[in-house]
């Protein structure tokens, strides 16, 4: 919050001048708000469920924040028919591209299924009309061809992405015997590690914190990705499984897709399948899990 | 039966409004809009359409929570929440901005978000949709009674 904006006239100022020691008082009072675009969110019951009951309790305790926001709800922000029709023809693109990649879909898929059809229908008729089938020696059965890849083929993983630092609602408002929040001290070191890259350390401090915070999801999931970055991810699994636990709605969808990878690059494709297949049914963003589970069963189709 | 293109002049202005109500960005509230007008044309053939605009509102509500989400608005949040509250007496123009029966509420925001939030009239007038004149016009009326009230000079 700044203080006078640089635009101020003279108008104002003059209006308020023997005001300033009441607005400075009042800035000061509020400097600790949520910001405008949290509160409006949160009237609209748009924020994510923790941060959500934050915010909203805030509000439902502010008369001033409430009044911010209630006085802005009787405006009426237009789009004019210019812009109407510029995302009129947004949409539409998309449309269209959405039902190329549909027919792409079908053709490739056409691609695919045919010549498999007739290689099945070349087999059937070598077994069937086969000259001679009779007074050949009975053939052994063919050794069946194992897909083994040839042993310098690559080994697929699935992509690890780096997520961006973030903090559950309990963890912001947490409070331990003093008025401080101790836990947000406490992260603080790792949490810089972990923001250069410096798994190494991640991984130390968070171990340590591990048996003081045990119910903070951020200490587990963390040195899940600290641990997974360090090409460990049995140990990782063990932080994510503690994570799983533990985690709220701002967490539970990334301690499941990380776990996923943490599997798969232990080696469990099925226990990967498994949370893939439930962020790709169940989650609000299921396209990356989806996408994963397609390339695993690819990958792995056999254990699918 | 009404076409998609029908359908999305009917309900743009309310769902880019509550887009933008719930984002504070117009870029963001046009991608949500967008991203909502395309569900829509996924389901068309199942939606029952007496449900609009409040189907659309619901997608652009479960949009927006995973776009804060992807803001890792906590984090900054978090920077916030730790500050204590000061001690500060609640002074009376609080009270007067409040409770002043001749202010209007938009009145009541502009004056909030220009004298207390430090915005500069462009800064309001993109965050409520209105002109700067508007935000203007409505600064000036609120001075005017600040002053009576205040029994403060005039110019």
């Amino acid at each position: 919050m700044s203080t006078d904006p640089d635009d101020i006239d003279r108008e104002e100022r003059d209006a308020l001048a023997g005001l300033e020691d009441q607005l400075e008082a009042m800035r000061e009072r509020h400097r600790g708000d949520p910001p405008l675009d949290l509160l409006r969110a949160a009237r609209a019951d748009a924020l994510p469920s923790e941060l959500q009951d934050v915010v909203g309790q805030h509000l439902s305790r502010s008369d001033w924040s409430r009044a911010l926001v209630e006085g802005l709800e009787h405006e009426e922000p237009v789009l004019d028919s210019q812009a109407q029709r510029r995302l009129y023809a947004r949409i539409d693109g998309r449309i269209a591209q959405e039902r190329d990649s549909q027919g792409f879909k079908i053709w490739f898929r056409y691609l695919l299924v045919t010549p498999a059809i007739a290689v099945g229908v070349l087999a059937i008729w070598f077994v069937v009309y086969r000259p001679d089938q009779s007074v050949l020696q009975p053939i052994a059965t063919p050794p069946p061809v194992a897909a083994i890849p040839p042993a310098d083929a690559p080994v697929f993983q699935l992509a690890l992405d780096k997520p961006d630092v973030r903090l559950s609602p309990a963890a912001l408002t947490w409070r331990g015997a003093t008025s401080d929040n101790q836990l947000l001290a406490d992260l603080k070191p790792a949490l810089d590690a972990y923001r250069q890259n410096d798994y190494e350390s991640t991984n130390r401090v968070l171990t340590a914190l591990a048996t003081r915070y045990p119910n903070a999801v951020e200490v587990h999931f963390y040195q899940g990705i600290a641990r997974l970055f360090l090409a460990e991810p049995a140990l990782a699994i063990n932080s994510f499984a503690a994570a799983e636990e533990i985690a709220d709605d701002t967490f539970i969808a990334d301690v499941l897709w990380y776990r996923a990878i943490a599997e798969q690059h232990a080696g469990n494709d099925t226990d990967a399948r498994a949370r893939l297949e439930t962020l790709c049914h169940g989650s609000r963003s299921p396209e990356r899990a989806c996408t994963a589970l397609e390339q695993l069963n690819r990958s792995s189709p056999s254990r699918q | 039966m009404a076409t998609f293109e029908e359908l999305y002049h009917q309900h743009v202005q309310a769902v880019f409004r509550f887009a933008l109500s719930v984002a504070g960005r117009r870029e963001v509230a046009e991608d949500l809009t967008s991203e909502a007008f395309l569900a829509l044309h996924r389901n068309m053939e199942s939606i029952d359409q007496t449900q609009l605009p409040g189907w659309l509102l619901t997608v652009v509500r479960n949009r927006a929570r995973d776009w804060w989400r992807r803001q890792a608005v906590e984090q900054r949040y978090a920077d916030r929440v730790g500050e204590r509250r000061p001690n500060v007496a609640e002074p009376a123009i609080e009270r007067w901005i409040l409770e002043a029966g001749d202010l209007k509420p938009i009145h009541r925001s502009c004056v909030m978000l220009r004298y207390v939030y430090g915005m500069t009239r462009a800064e309001i007038a993109r965050k409520t949709g209105l002109s700067e004149t508007q935000v203007k016009g409505h600064l000036q009326y609120a001075l005017t009674l600040l002053r009576k009230a205040h029994g403060v000079r005039d110019t």
